[in-house]
Parts: C-alpha cells; sequence; structure tokens
C-alpha cells in the first residue's frame, strides 16, 4: 500500500521542454520571402511561477525551462522551418520585424464526473509584430488554442500527452494565420 | 494478509494508470513523396455530430461522488447507472440538433475548400468525387495521381464554462499514391469554435461556425500540399 502510494506522489513531474514535437505540417509563412525577425524577450502573466504547468493532489507539474522562453523558441522554430532567420532583439540588430509576446494562459484544467475525466489544455499567447520601418504598420493579435480529452482517469500520462501537444497547436495557430500571412507580405 | 496487500497495491496503482486510447499515429508529408503528382481525386465523408454536454457536467459528478461515499453500496450501481443516464440524456440532444444538419453539405463543404485551396497552389488539377461508389482502385485507373479522403471524424458540442457550448471538429485527410500505393500522410487537424452558444441555440438555428471550421481545417490540409514541396 505504501509502495502504490509512493508510486502515485513520486515520480517525473518535471516535463521537458525538449519532448515537445516540432510541427510537420504546411504553413503560408513559406509563401513569404525570406524575413529577419528580432525577438524580444516574451512576458508571462499567468501569476505563477514561470516554470508552473498545473497541479494535481500533491503534485506540481513543471517545464524545464520558463513557459514564456519556450513558447518564444517554438515560434521562432516555425519562422526558421518556413525559411526565415530569427535574432534576438538588440537596438542595433538588423531585423526586417520585431517580435514580442505576452503568455496569458498556459494550464490543463479538469472537467470531472463520476467515470469520465475531461482534459482540456488551454494555451494562448498575445503576438505583436511591428516592422521595422516606421509607419509600416503594427500587427497584433491573441491567438488562443484549446483541445480537450477525455479518458477514465485522466492520469498523469494522458495530462502530458495533451499538454506537450498543446504547444504545437498553440503555434500552428499563429504560422496558418492568414491576417498575419497578410501584414509580413505588405 | 500480505498476499491480499498487494493485491489491493496493485488494484491501487492500475486504478491510476489512465484508461485511454493512446493518440493515433500520424503521417506526415515531405516534399519527395509529392513529386509528380499533379492530378488528384478528392473523396469526403462526415460523421454526424455529438452532444457531450451531460456526459461531461462537473455538478452532478461531484453530487453523486457525495452520494457514493455516504452509501458505498451505491458505488458500483451508480457508476454504471449515472453515465448511462447521462449518455441518454445526451443522445437526445444530438438527435435534435442532427434535425438542422446536413451531412452532405458538410461533405462538399470540407472538400470544395480543400479543392479551391489546392487549385490556387501547385496542384493544377483537383477534383471532388461526389460519387463515394468509386473505390481507391477505380479513381488511379480513372487516371489520378493520388486519392485524398477527407473524413469528418468528430463534431463535438460539448460544454463550456456556464451553460454554453462550443464546437470542436477532428478531421483526417489520407494520401494514397496511385504509383505506389503507398499512403503518404495521414493526419488530424483539429479546430474549435470562437464563440460560445447555449445548447437550445444550436437545436434551432444549427451549427452555426460549422463552415468556419471547415474551411480553416481544409486550408491547413491543403497547405502540406502547397507548402512542403
Amino acid at each position: 500500500m505504501i509502495l502504490a502510494l509512493t508510486i502515485m506522489l513520486i515520480g517525473c513531474s518535471v516535463i521537458k521542454s525538449a519532448d515537445i514535437p516540432k510541427l510537420q505540417t504546411g504553413s503560408p509563412l513559406k509563401s513569404i520571402s525570406p524575413k529577419v525577425f528580432a525577438f524580444k524577450e516574451f512576458k508571462d502573466i499567468r501569476g505563477t511561477d514561470p516554470h508552473f504547468l498545473w497541479h494535481v493532489g500533491v503534485r506540481d507539474f513543471t517545464l524545464d525551462q520558463p513557459i514564456a522562453k519556450v513558447v518564444a523558441e517554438a515560434i521562432k522554430q516555425e519562422f526558421e522551418r518556413n525559411g526565415h532567420r530569427c535574432i534576438d532583439y538588440a537596438p542595433q540588430s538588423k531585423a526586417d520585424y520585431t517580435i514580442e509576446g505576452t503568455v496569458y494562459k498556459y494550464s490543463l484544467l479538469f472537467n470531472i464526473s463520476f467515470v469520465t475525466t475531461e482534459l482540456i489544455a488551454s494555451t494562448a499567447v498575445k503576438l505583436t509584430v511591428s516592422h521595422t520601418s516606421p509607419n509600416k504598420g503594427i500587427f497584433s493579435h491573441n491567438y488562443e488554442y484549446e483541445s480537450r480529452r477525455s479518458d477514465t482517469t485522466g492520469g498523469p500520462q494522458s495530462q502530458i500527452d495533451i499538454m506537450v501537444q498543446a504547444l504545437p497547436s498553440l503555434v500552428k495557430e499563429i504560422s496558418t494565420d492568414q491576417k498575419l500571412v497578410e501584414f509580413l507580405q505588405k | 494478509m500480505i498476499k491480499r496487500r498487494i493485491i489491493l497495491s496493485f488494484i491501487l496503482i492500475l486504478s491510476f494508470i489512465s484508461c485511454t486510447t493512446p493518440p493515433r499515429k500520424q503521417t506526415y508529408i515531405n516534399n519527395e513523396s509529392l513529386s509528380g503528382i499533379k492530378k488528384v481525386a478528392v473523396v469526403s465523408s462526415a460523421n454526424a455530430p455529438d452532444a457531450l454536454f451531460s456526459i461531461s457536467a462537473r455538478e452532478s459528478g461531484q453530487a453523486v461522488q457525495v452520494v457514493a461515499a455516504i452509501f458505498p453500496l451505491f458505488i458500483f450501481p451508480m457508476m454504471v447507472l449515472e453515465p448511462a443516464a447521462r449518455h441518454s440524456e445526451d443522445k437526445y440532444h444530438s438527435t435534435t440538433i442532427n434535425k438542422n444538419v446536413d451531412l452532405m453539405h458538410i461533405e462538399d463543404r470540407i472538400a470544395q475548400s480543400y479543392v479551391r485551396a489546392l487549385n490556387k497552389g501547385g496542384i493544377q488539377i483537383a477534383e471532388y468525387i461526389k460519387d463515394k461508389t468509386q473505390d481507391n482502385r477505380q479513381l488511379i485507373e480513372a487516371g489520378y495521381d493520388a486519392v485524398i479522403r477527407l473524413l469528418v471524424r468528430e463534431i463535438l458540442i460539448s460544454r463550456r464554462p456556464g451553460d454554453y457550448v462550443g464546437l470542436n471538429v477532428v478531421t483526417n485527410c489520407q494520401i494514397l499514391r496511385a504509383d505506389t500505393g503507398k499512403i503518404i500522410l495521414d493526419r488530424d487537424e483539429s479546430a474549435s469554435s470562437s464563440e460560445l452558444h447555449t445548447l437550445d441555440d444550436y437545436k434551432i438555428n444549427g451549427l452555426k461556425e460549422l463552415n468556419t471550421i471547415l474551411d480553416k481545417i481544409a486550408n491547413n490540409f491543403a497547405y502540406d500540399f502547397l507548402y512542403l514541396k
């Protein structure tokens, strides 16, 4: 009984950002001629520890790096996968666009009925893209992605699976946004 | 006594292992797998929407847990009866909503959006095949380089905060190459509505955002063809 309780309570509750899969789907970002994007440091306004993902019983599930940093990295990788270059922002950096981001949702919610648990992975980032030439405009949008999954217990592995898949899906919302593409094509 | 404890421990461990279907394996396209494809047949199908309103209600679930805690003998009957009652209620909701749902329209919409997106880009001839009796062999014999099957697998009306519901749609796309007989793409795409409605609203007015969701999914599938070459 003690062994069972111990197994329940311990175990890996730090998720590695390297385990988050990369997108392998097509994106209209590729239709834009190669650009350079300078990324400012993303903010996390969730009001929790920067690594915190969700809490179950006595366990906290966290990411091995700050969420805002991992989200920024994932967006950079998606731009680069589609032929663009991403650099860290510095006042003298030569880039076509500056990108700022604010993560305001990144959590796992539970909808529990008697024999089914619905897991709801909820992610959101506000992205602001500014052309470095003045008067060429700013594009800003709140990107949100929510995925749902039901199973009998909603145990740790199901929770990890749905949360690990949440970030690529959020990034896909950005990389398939026609309004963003139209702005970048101007 | 020790044997009983070991058995009880195993039961406790197993009860916390999630009983769930593992995620479906996805196969993604790469630029080599698309080479030489000039003419494609697009076939679509759809499953009827399902309401998951009652089965995902939290408040009643907690009440049942309280009853079961006070009267433990009721645990097992409740585990069977309660979900059955909710399932029956959701079946009623689904039947009512489906009176306003035209499956053929859903199939037409996803296929036509997809064909439109493909024909804008690299694929010279993408044709929507409405005749569902034609199998892959017949389509290949008719001269298509690939057969693309779109299946709107799930249209779920699930609970949102409060008494609102939203739409979640999961669609599968499978592409079969004629020359090799191999499946070069087999993946899912999902999208949800950003609007919230009541269940009654859907029953009276139909699934308002469904067309927008289907267009989005179709475009996302088309991007694989257009931008992974």
